[in-house]
């Protein structure tokens, strides 16, 4: 009776399917918004991405690749950015493409009335200038060597929707798929656009479905309900999955890191002695096999271990709980002398590490009192007082040297929660922004940054962000992006067989 | 009759307005910044003051309920801050899945629990009896979740055309699609609901499954029974025709009070089985400190529930006119 | 599970507590329960002693270790009876140290709004007038949301925590508690024992206590013993969410959300905390029926 009732469904559904194929996405978690000027996670990102699309985007090395713009230069003074952008590009709604969009977009995120959510992005920008149909120019009052990493983060709308208050729910963008339809929390829609500059997409349809539940996600990939999934996936199940013939599994080390944080303006922790024994009682590769399940990559630094920006001749601190006994004594502690307050948010891969750390210390007579406190009773803490010892965050989105360092290691920086302070990193971090981008020079001065900052510990890394992701045998062209939010810029190579 | 609805329907309003208080002031005592919640860890000082500007969170709070009051008797709940869409539409968007939850467990609990019932008390004292008792002890004592889980792992795994998350169609649009002749999207919409309804209507089956037990053994045993069947009626038609009828009161009562755990239940069981209501809503409301949604998604199920409770009495007033006149 | 509708009316007469012990002994739900009950308490009590490991003890070789019962190679086995969970904690251990966080908040939870409930209660009841009204339509206000609903409401202000959770549910409680002792408290107090005690001079508060609450406790405690089931399905389920119990606290909600990323693969992770949270609330069911089976002669409803 069961095999009768698949049978006509599987029929009925076919015979509607038709010639449309569909590609079936799960989200982790639904989207928010669908404008771009408003846009606040990843998920958001991931959709938007497949309706417009900025002037530059992330290839998967993290270098910059031409997307509406086809050329760009900088001037000698390093504060004009000249576009050349490309021709015959059309909005969903059959507009042209033009550098009047791009000067609207990007002038609504500069209105302080308006409430755009990432300004420090574009805060340099002093003017947008639209020189002509095909060219536009940005004129910064300060010079950025990473200001191109800014522009490939903001994807170009209409310059007649821009003042649209219902632009969200109804997107239009120059990108691969147009807007059809959205269900909150069960599905967004979206079907490919025929006049799409790069060619139209190779599957009709595209099915985005926000699951939360790990569990729930995997059985409907299981199933056939889903085609494709970026994001968490469990070790022991990619373990399984690796090795099943129906599904490819596709992973790359991420943009961000975990750490454990120090405040270094508790007495506990100013002698650096007592930071480096912490660094020490850190089994990172054990952290990342078992409370991870090998998703993840034991951490070095703040910059990850795939791009060029990497400088491996940073101190290392390896796990030795013995080493870590010595290092306590000769800073001065007794064993049961120190005691310290660990904090962290209700995540439950921290608050395992947490406790991991707990009992690190105990065994070398530390006593670590740990409190998970609720998200926003934790950042509340961090940000706004000095009342915790030690932390553990993450730090996401690191495309560049500089978003990975500026605001959490510089004296005065935006996001400096711990009181860390190093005049040379300073000036190399301001340098850094002033010098040609990817040159020699440059390099250097983020190596020796690199160095400096990790032998001071304002904390020391845990581990590497790995994305992962997981397609059915049938799906081609399409693989897991460092940065996460880029993953479907592509979507539209991507074939179901 | 009508002073009797009026006044209920007062005693609504003012309900609602102090439960709209209730709450704004709960949202608002919550520890956490929910611009910086929004923006993450990598936002800077000066993000999160621009935006808190902008949606008035620096406000007194006074000034802040009163606004988001008038704003609310326009429709306007304000507009989420982790989703910048607005609360009213996402609630809307919801509720129909809730309540077509809420609904097909109470009537799956209904057509379940009463022949239940039934069988046991015809067989009273008998094996069948004693087991669906038992059973009927551990519905009510299990935790409706953990249910929901194990029907997940065992039958949804293992059938196929049963899902293991989300919604199919919504049931009414479904049964016009019906009447057309299209069975397709009822039958979606029904293979979705069977898990979720079966999890959260176990408790509710139980008790129902009990009553109308103890009500039917009542009417069994009662004199103008005996004379049905002296005077010749068939048993079967005693059972259903006579001992039914008038065992359902106590249920109908039931029904009434349970409604309330029901709803309560849904919040839960829309998690385990990632059902898009508002139940699901509420609970990413709070994890993500989403206030303004908080705030409008847990007015709007109170104010459900208070709806239905009102109702209900409406409808005791109607069948009984004792209850009318106090 | 319905403990609203029918709370009982009290035996009026406490003479004879020989009979009503030998009901008490009696009555199956009541005998039944008190054992469920009885080893909870020691299970929570006796704890550490009970608990064949360390229920904190992380191994994370021991990841998701299945259950290996209590037999293994024909000898009796205390290692990873139930298996282990995501950090290869041992699910037995951990749902006996569990047992002390379901205790601990069915016994704060309920204890609190017994406490509110009998004040407010006593209050309304006794004085009357204004006071009645105005706790009473609190009471309403209260109850107009179902209690998940507003134990969420609570927790979303003031942040997940155990703490929180426990107070969170019994004011969700407190209106009940306070209907049923308003109620009795009303009956008694026409009672001509008591209008004769005050004729004659007695203090207000002596009366209440002295004659009032002593023909009342058998209903209380009936909804108190069924509040407790209530509270600790409602703290496993807050913990289910992740807004209730935090680590590193062992609540059996809590282990139920983590066991279900793993329902395919570990399925016992889930199963066998589901199973302790039915027994216990079952226990409390039973002896809080049974219990109102013994004190009552007529069911009615709580207004």
């Amino acid at each position: 009776m069961r095999r009768l009732v698949i049978a006509l469904t599987a029929l009925l559904a076919l015979s509607l399917a038709a010639a449309q194929t569909q590609l079936n996405i799960a989200l982790q978690a639904e989207a928010g918004t669908l404008d771009p000027r408003i846009a606040l996670s990843v998920y958001d990102n991931q959709l938007i991405d497949t309706m417009m699309e900025p002037l530059v985007m992330f290839g998967y090395d993290l270098a910059l690749e031409p997307r509406l713009a086809t050329s760009w230069t900088v001037s000698d003074d390093g504060l004009t950015y000249t576009f050349e952008l490309r021709e015959g590009v059309l909005f969903h709604d059959g507009t042209t493409f033009g550098s009047e969009d791009v000067k609207a977009t990007f002038d609504w995120m500069l209105d302080r009335n308006n409430p755009a959510t990432y300004i420090d992005l574009y805060a340099d920008i002093v003017e947008v200038t639209a020189v002509d149909e095909r060219t536009v120019s940005f004129t910064l009052g300060e010079q950025n060597a990473f200001f191109l990493n800014s522009i490939a983060r903001l994807q170009i709308i209409p310059s007649e929707r821009v003042d649209d208050p219902s632009f969200a729910t109804n997107p239009v963008g120059t990108g691969p798929f147009r807007f059809v339809e959205r269900v909150s929390d069960d599905r967004t829609v979206v079907e490919a656009f025929d006049d799409y500059w790069g060619g139209r997409a190779k599957v009709d349809r595209v099915v985005f479905r926000p699951i939360t539940e790990d569990a729930t996600r995997l059985l409907a990939l299981e199933a056939g309900e889903i085609d494709l999934f970026q994001g968490q996936i469990n070790g022991i199940d990619l373990a399984r999955l690796e090795q099943d013939d129906r599904f490819v599994v596709s992973r790359t080390a991420g943009t961000g890191n975990i750490y454990l944080g120090f405040q270094h303006a508790s007495e506990g922790l100013k002698d650096v002695r007592v930071r480096q024994a912490f660094a020490h009682l850190l089994n990172r590769e054990a952290i990342v096999d078992r409370v991870l399940l090998g998703v993840g990559l034991p951490g070095v630094s703040m910059i990850s271990p795939n791009t060029e920006w990497f400088n491996e001749n940073v101190q290392r601190f390896p796990y030795d709980p013995e080493r870590a006994r010595e290092l306590l004594a000769e800073a001065g502690y007794a064993p049961g002398e120190l005691s310290l307050r660990l904090y962290t948010d209700e995540n439950p891969v921290r608050a395992q590490i947490a406790e991991i750390v707990q009992f690190e210390a105990a065994q070398i007579g530390v006593n670590v009192d740990v409190t998970v406190e609720e998200f926003g009773a934790f950042w509340d803490r961090i940000i706004q007082t000095d009342d915790f010892d030690l932390y553990l965050a993450g730090w996401t989105g690191n495309v560049d040297p500089n978003y990975a360092m500026y605001n959490l290691y510089k004296s005065d920086g935006a996001n400096n929660f711990n009181n860390y302070s190093n005049p040379r990193v300073d000036e190399l971090l301001v340098k850094g922004l002033r010098v040609e981008p990817f040159s020699d020079e440059q390099f250097a001065i983020y190596d020796e940054a690199q160095e400096l900052i990790v032998a001071d510990l304002p904390g020391s890394y845990i581990y590497y962000i790995e994305e992962t992701g997981v397609f059915r045998a049938n799906v081609e062209g399409w693989r897991t992006h460092p940065y996460a939010s880029s993953t479907f810029k592509n979507l539209h190579l991507v074939e179901k067989k | 009759m009508l002073i009797f609805i009026a006044k209920r329907v007062l005693g609504l309003g003012m309900i609602l307005l102090a439960l709209s208080v209730l709450v704004f002031l709960l949202v608002k005592t919550a520890p956490g910044d929910p611009i910086r919640i929004m923006l993450g860890e990598t936002a800077s000082a000066e993000q999160v003051a621009h935006l808190t500007r902008l949606y008035g969170l620096d406000r007194p709070l006074p000034e802040q309920y009163l606004l988001w009051l008038k704003q609310a008797l326009q429709g306007d709940l304000g507009v989420s801050v982790r989703r910048q869409l607005p609360v009213a539409d996402l609630i809307a968007e919801r509720m129909g899945a809730t309540i077509e939850l809420g609904l097909a467990s109470l009537l799956l609990s209904i057509l379940l629990g009463v022949p239940l019932g039934v069988i046991a008390a015809v067989k009273r004292n008998t094996w069948l009896d004693a087991g669906t008792m038992v059973l009927a002890l551990i519905g009510v004592a299990a935790p409706s979740f953990w249910v929901g889980l194990l029907l997940l792992s065992t039958i949804g795994l293992s059938v196929d055309w049963v899902p293991i998350f989300g919604r199919g169609p919504a049931f009414g649009p479904a049964l016009l699609e019906l009447v057309r002749g299209d069975a397709r999207p009822l039958i979606d919409s029904l293979r979705y609901l069977l898990l979720p309804a079966l999890a959260l209507g176990t408790s509710m089956i139980a008790v129902i499954t009990r009553i109308t037990r103890s009500s039917m053994l009542e009417v069994l045993g009662a004199d103008f029974m005996r004379t049905a069947r002296a005077k010749g009626v068939r048993p079967t038609m005693v059972v259903v025709g006579h001992a039914l009828r008038n065992s359902l009161m106590p249920v109908v009562t039931v029904i009434g009070v349970q409604f309330g755990a029901l709803l309560g239940g849904a919040i839960v069981i829309e998690n385990v089985f990632a059902w898009p209501g508002v139940g699901r809503l509420i609970v990413q409301a709070i994890t993500q400190r989403d206030f303004p949604l908080v705030q409008g998604s847990v007015l709007m199920l109170g104010a459900v529930f208070v709806i239905a409770n009102l109702l209900v009495d409406l409808s005791y007033g109607l069948l009984d006119p004792r209850i009318r006149h106090e | 599970m319905s403990d609203t509708a029918t709370v009982a009316t009290s035996a009026r007469s406490r003479g004879p507590s020989v009979r009503l012990r030998k009901r008490l002994l009696g009555n199956r739900g009541v005998l039944v329960g008190s054992v469920i009950v009885a080893a909870l308490v020691l299970t929570a009590l006796f704890a550490p002693w009970i608990a064949p490991m360390d229920p904190v003890a992380q191994s994370i070789w021991d990841k998701y270790e299945a259950p290996r019962g209590l037999w293994v190679d024909g000898k009796l086995n205390t290692t990873f009876v139930l298996g282990a969970d995501e950090l290869g904690r041992d699910v037995l251990s951990r749902i006996i140290a569990g047992a002390r966080v379901s205790l601990l908040v069915g016994l704060v939870a309920t204890g609190l709004s017994l406490v509110a409930g009998l004040v407010l209660g006593a209050l309304a009841g006794y004085v009357g007038g204004w006071a009645d009204t105005l706790i009473m339509r609190v009471m309403d206000l209260l109850l107009a949301l179902p209690s998940i609903l507003l134990a969420l409401a609570i927790i979303a202000a003031t942040g997940p925590s155990i703490v929180n959770a426990m107070v969170a549910i019994a004011i969700a409680r407190v209106p009940l508690m306070a209907r049923v002792v308003r109620g009795e408290i009303l009956r008694v107090k026409q009672e001509q024992f008591v209008e004769a005690a005050i004729a004659l001079g007695s203090r207000h508060a002596r009366v209440l206590l002295l004659h009032v609450l002593r023909n009342a406790w058998a209903p209380v405690l009936v909804l108190a013993t069924l509040g407790m089931g209530t509270a600790i399905v409602t703290e496993a389920s807050l913990s289910f969410l992740g807004l209730g119990t935090q680590p590193p606290e062992i609540s059996w909600g809590r282990m139920l959300a983590a066991g279900r990323d793993a329902i395919r693969h570990a399925p016992h992770v889930s199963l066998y905390p589901g199973i302790a949270i039915t027994l216990v609330v079952l226990g409390f069911s039973l002896l809080g029926d049974g219990l109102r089976d013994v004190f009552d002669s007529r069911l009615g409803d709580a207004k």
